[in-house]
């Protein structure tokens, strides 16, 4: 990582409390989300998501078939 | 209901799915691990299938629209669009299995067939006995192609 990016970090980190600093690691890494939590957890969101979101899919499919 | 307040309604529909499907692009992960793509792949696939179920809603309020003023237009297309709707909830199906342990893929199959019927017909181009109609189908359809597109572009079965 560049010292100078490092050093900064290390401030913000001191200033605002660590975590604001896990996250700009993560996000440096890409892909924040997934960096920021494990894939178990993200997985499980991602799960949930889809399960509401084909749920609602389903509803309006209904509407359609008239 | 008036064709004023249904090409207003199309537009609201169609505001609303080309918001879903900007929100649900394909999401992109840095990640190797299988299970993380493929819940991502499945998410992914879940909102393309809830914006077409937004698009057909709107497509189906206009077909009703016109249902007493172009009487062969509705003849023709409101099979095509249960159709469709059917074929959408195939692959809702297919997908909830994904979710719970069905590894045989089955959904992609019913994503490609939903751009396969949908290209059966164009349902912007008919000759409607009131221009107006054709300008509130292309307002109503714009969000379907848009869903349609998007689908095709991801699993194939071209429209």
């Amino acid at each position: 990582m560049n010292p100078a990016l490092l050093a900064q970090l290390i401030q913000l980190g001191t200033q605002y409390g660590i975590p604001i600093v896990e996250q700009a690691i993560a996000a440096m890494k890409g892909n924040p989300q997934q960096q920021a939590e494990t894939d178990d957890a993200y997985i499980a969101r991602l799960n949930a998501d889809t399960t509401s979101t084909l749920a609602d899919a389903s509803g309006k499919d209904q509407q359609a078939e008239g | 209901m008036n064709q004023k307040l249904t090409l207003v309604l199309s537009i609201v529909a169609v505001i609303l799915s080309v918001a879903a499907l900007a929100g649900c692009a394909y999401k992109k992960v840095n990640s190797n691990n299988p299970a993380v793509v493929a819940a991502v792949s499945i998410n992914s696939a879940a909102h393309m299938t809830d914006a077409l179920g937004n698009a057909l809603a709107g497509a189906r309020q206009y077909l009703e629209s016109v249902k007493t003023t172009e009487p062969d237009y509705y003849s023709k297309f409101d099979p095509w669009i249960t159709s469709i709707a059917k074929k959408n909830d195939a692959a809702i199906a297919a997908l909830r299995a994904a979710e719970v342990g069905d590894t045989s893929g089955s959904w992609i199959a019913a994503m490609q067939a939903i751009a396969a019927e949908a290209g059966k017909e164009s349902p912007t181009v008919w000759g409607f006995k009131n221009p107006s109609s054709q300008t509130g189908a292309i307002a109503a359809f714009a969000a379907f192609e848009a869903a349609l597109s998007t689908i095709a572009s991801h699993f194939g079965g071209k429209q």
